[in-house]
């Protein structure tokens, strides 16, 4: 692709600053982080160094070394200070900042932090910048979220009131948190959980109460943790359930695809949220192996119709 | 230093660039055209070309955010005007970030993985990062986020807002038409993106969801055609809209079972060994896989298109 003349201007302005705060950086390093070959950046430097002031004796020119492989600015003449940011560099900085504030509910900490922060970003240009807001459902936070960090952060334990997403049922257990992240607009906490002696992902919305438990307090574990995911199945996915696939990508692996349908496989801790889940798409999702989830579906769904006849 | 004669011809223009920015950067007063072709290397040829140079010189740097400032060099002469950058509006003025915040705007500008959104993240980020503040992610949480990557018309929305200028696009809905829309913001709401603007011709703020936008996004007329009103806010309420629309299903939910629907809806009374609820839904699809997910301990009662859809899914699911 052929760079703009702007494109290649704007790198070489913001270029001299950064190497001035990172003096010695390696060329490489360099083309890394401002994402352009290192042939690209040998290029560029070449030159900036032809460049500066009227007169454009060596007294006047912007003075840098990078012949040994490293980059040293000598002298930057009128180019020390970074560039002030742009109106879509704002928007896109501001964007991001209120995704990552729409997660945190209004007590936490790293809220207002969020805000003053995006207080300063908005004073630095004259410009009105368009807002552009990120609004997330208010049941989908949870104000349990500082702690949970906190615990990820200083390895300690929880004990936690949870209602299971696969069976429906509410359970006290003792988990250590190992990270929280977000996806679909829900947060997930994964830890180690002591009731079932497995890795699992909790929804941080379906935790309706957490205090910290000390390191010391933990219980035994039997068994190491590691990841528990034991339970495979291979499904056939039609295009009628590519929210099924959409949902779940992240889980899934690619078998083979032709235009109607895909074949994939997935690992989970147990079947229970499978099965749950197939019961949705009817005849979208052929379960095409383990024999026993397919029975199970069909099982329930006979069940279920069954109760819709007596009823 | 040698170049080859190529990259010298690629270099000529961004090198001059370069040399105007800093000769005027530079500069206290104001400088002239004339002293400007006169010293900032790069001018060259005939005096109408050097002129057309400048002009798209100065429509470069502006494009890149650099304002140029005009002036009078002589109060009683207004017709020899000058140029220069102001130091003070060139350069990044955030000194006082501390390094919480710092690390916060690392973590934000990590947030996108492809899309414009991300390049103009990671330039920010590159400028920031010159100011000399370190960072410190002890205090800047843990979470790790991912959100929906913004849809394909964003950029063009985004300049839409930005310059003020009319949208046309065609949009599914109940009907598929043409909309005319003056752009107030976009919105990400519940992990879908959305455009609020002024419905041309509803003559009222509308959400339009981008995904249910069809073809292409147009931009028409002029810059500045509107204003964005100063009391408007994306908020919540702008979606009553769409949850105004939610349909009412009668269910029977065993004892003791589905605790998560039963806090979505209204408890009606007692049915044996069963409860009966009155719970608001959207989609029917969606809907349906969430009764069905209970299995033999939630059954519809009511509305009949929604009975009728969770039996024929089960049907398909006990002969499969």
């Amino acid at each position: 692709m052929v760079e703009t003349a702007i494109t290649r201007t704007a790198r070489a302005l913001d270029l001299v600053p950064f190497v001035i705060e990172h003096p010695g950086i390696s060329v490489e390093d360099l083309a890394q982080e401002f994402g352009v070959t290192t042939a690209q950046m040998v290029s560029d430097l070449s030159m900036i160094f032809m460049c500066g002031l009227p007169g454009y004796s060596t007294l006047e020119l912007i003075d840098l070394s990078y012949d040994d492989g490293f980059v040293s600015i000598i002298d930057p003449q009128v180019l020390d200070k970074p560039r002030n940011l742009s109106k879509s560099e704002i928007i896109s900085l501001n964007l991001a900042l209120d995704s990552l504030a729409s997660l945190r509910t209004e007590d936490d900490p790293l809220l207002s932090a969020i805000r003053v922060l995006q207080g300063k970003l908005q004073k630095t240009i004259a410009d009105a910048v368009p807002h552009i807001p990120v609004i997330q459902r208010s049941e989908l936070k949870s104000p349990l979220l500082p702690l949970c960090e906190e615990a990820v952060k200083s390895g300690s334990g929880l004990a936690i009131s949870y209602v299971s997403a696969s069976s429906d049922q509410h359970t006290e257990r003792i988990i250590l948190p190992e990270s929280i992240h977000s996806e679909n607009g829900y947060l997930y906490l994964r830890a180690w959980c002591y009731l079932t002696e497995s890795t699992r992902t909790f929804r941080l919305d379906r935790i309706m109460s957490a205090t910290a438990v000390p390191v010391s307090q933990l219980p035994q574990s039997t068994k190491s943790p590691t990841s528990t995911e034991h339970f495979k199945a291979t499904l056939k996915i039609s295009h009628e359930a590519k929210y099924f696939y959409e949902q779940n990508k992240s889980l899934l692996t690619i078998e083979s695809q032709d235009e109607d349908s895909i074949v994939v496989t997935i690992q989970l801790s147990d079947s229970e949220w499978l099965t749950r889940t197939l019961m949705g798409y009817g005849a979208a999702i052929t379960v095409l192996a383990p024999a026993d989830l397919a029975a199970e579906v069909r099982r329930r769904a006979q069940a279920t119709l069954e109760l819709y006849r007596q009823l | 230093m040698s170049q080859t004669p190529s990259s010298a011809v690629a270099n000529r223009k961004p090198e001059r660039l370069i040399n105007l920015t800093l000769a005027l950067l530079a500069t206290r007063r104001y400088l002239t055209k004339a002293e400007i072709f006169a010293t900032v290397a790069g001018y060259e040829g005939k005096i109408e070309t050097q002129e057309r140079m400048f002009e798209r010189d100065k429509d470069d740097l502006r494009s890149m955010g650099i304002e140029i400032e005009v002036g009078n060099l002589d109060p009683f002469f207004e017709d020899e005007p000058g140029y220069r950058i102001s130091a003070s509006s060139y350069a990044l003025t955030l000194n006082d970030l501390n390094s919480t915040e710092v690390a916060l705007l690392s973590l934000a500008a990590g947030l996108w993985h492809q899309s414009a959104l991300s390049e103009n993240s990671m330039s920010a980020l590159r400028k920031l990062k010159s100011l000399g503040i370190p960072a410190d992610f002890s205090a800047a949480g843990v979470l790790d986020a991912k959100f929906e990557e913004p849809a394909e018309y964003f950029d063009t929305i985004l300049e839409a807002i930005s310059d003020g200028k009319e949208l046309n696009f065609r949009y599914r809905s109940s009907s598929t038409k043409l909309r005319k829309v003056h752009p107030y913001t976009l919105t990400l709401w519940n992990g879908s993106w959305y455009l609020i603007a002024h419905d041309l011709d509803a003559g009222e703020l509308r959400t339009f969801k981008l995904a249910r936008i069809i073809d292409s996004v147009e931009m028409k007329g002029k810059k500045n055609a509107f204003t964005i009103p100063t009391d408007f806010t994306a908020h919540h309420s702008l979606f009553r809209e769409e949850s105004a629309q939610l349909e009412l299903a009668k269910v029977r939910i065993r004892k003791g079972q589905a605790l998560t629907l039963r806090n979505s809806g209204n408890f009606l009374g007692d049915d044996g060994e069963f409860d009966l609820y009155e719970i608001p839904y959207d989609s029917l699809t969606n809907f349906a896989r969430s009764i069905l997910w209970h299995g033999s301990n939630v059954a519809v009662i009511e509305p009949i298109n929604l009975r009728t859809h969770v039996l024929s899914l089960l049907s398909e699911a006990a002969h499969g």
